[in-house]
């Protein structure tokens, strides 16, 4: 019973290091990449904003090229139908 | 009164290298300044990350600049129309936007030059880019691909003369690039209003007098 104790003890003793080990690499870990990152995601965002009216103006160029075939209220009274 | 035209003065294509152009160049003087000065300046995180930002908006720049190129060189063709002083620019256009800037402007007259999509630049503009577009941005990007990559390159860093020299040659050539981003922000709100020239750098669209206009009817 008293080996066993020791055991877990070391074990347990053993695990609680090697998290403080972990936590200790995670905040030695380099980061000057991040701003590097962050600098292309700002030019990524530049070139999307700017091609944002391009790419509404060829949506709605394809939106007029198939129209749905579905007749609004009006056309329908238009035409007749009910 | 006269009646305001919309003019499509900047196309996509211009207004993303300028404004790519603009974040890359403010963050290359950023970190230049602690790359410069590592031991007074402390913006970054480290020395590593300013190194590393400074390359990273050292290449957007250089490939902005390459998209400005192909742009008007091969799409548009008007390279020499936008961007080269005529003769008349030279003889009066200079003498005529100066005295503009700097003093009819104070006493509220109008700006003598106004843009089309071919002419877009004044005489003093179109002088200044000159020197900065054919000369100060390939130069400063060529010597700072240079100090990038030196091994593969060190015959012609040699041939400038050596590490020093390419270096300080780097360094001045973005003094004068970072001078000319005051004046650039000065100069761009002269308008009507402060943000009468910087709107139409990020819609496209400016607003003319049509009476001013070339092609208007009258």
């Amino acid at each position: 019973m008293k080996r066993t104790i020791t055991i877990i003890t070391v074990l347990v003793t053993q695990f609680a290091l090697a998290n403080e080990l972990m936590a200790a690499s995670s905040v030695r870990e380099d980061t000057s990449m991040f701003l590097v990152w962050m600098f292309l995601g700002m030019c990524a965002l530049i070139v999307i904003v700017q091609l944002m009216p391009a790419m509404f103006l060829i949506f709605g160029m394809l939106k007029s090229l198939f129209p749905s075939n579905k007749q609004s209220p009006v056309n329908l009274q238009a035409n007749g139908e009910k | 009164m006269s009646s305001k035209i919309k003019i499509y003065l900047q196309p996509t294509p211009v207004r993303i290298w300028h404004w790519l152009n603009a974040l890359g160049i403010i963050t290359l003087c950023v970190t230049a300044v602690q790359i410069r000065f590592p031991e007074h300046v402390h913006l970054f995180a480290n020395y590593k990350a300013a190194i590393l930002l400074h390359n990273a908006a050292g290449l957007v720049v250089t490939f902005s600049f390459t998209l400005w190129f192909i742009y008007y060189a091969l799409v548009r063709r008007n390279m020499v129309d936008v961007y080269i002083p005529s003769v008349d620019d030279i003889q009066n256009g200079l003498l005529r936007q100066a005295k503009f800037y700097m003093l009819t402007y104070f006493l509220g007259w109008a700006n003598p030059h106004h843009p089309t999509p071919d002419n877009k630049f004044n005489p003093m503009q179109k002088s200044a880019y000159l020197a900065i577009m054919f000369l100060l941005v390939p130069l400063v990007s060529l010597t700072g691909l240079l100090l990038t990559n030196l091994s593969p390159m060190r015959d012609l860093v040699l041939l400038v003369g050596g590490l020093k020299i390419l270096i300080a040659i780097h360094f001045l050539l973005a003094c004068s690039l970072c001078a000319f981003l005051f004046t650039h922000v000065y100069l761009a709100t002269l308008g009507k209003t402060p943000m009468a020239y910087i709107k139409p750098m990020w819609t496209g669209w400016e607003e003319e007098d049509e009476d001013h206009h070339p092609h208007s009817a009258s």
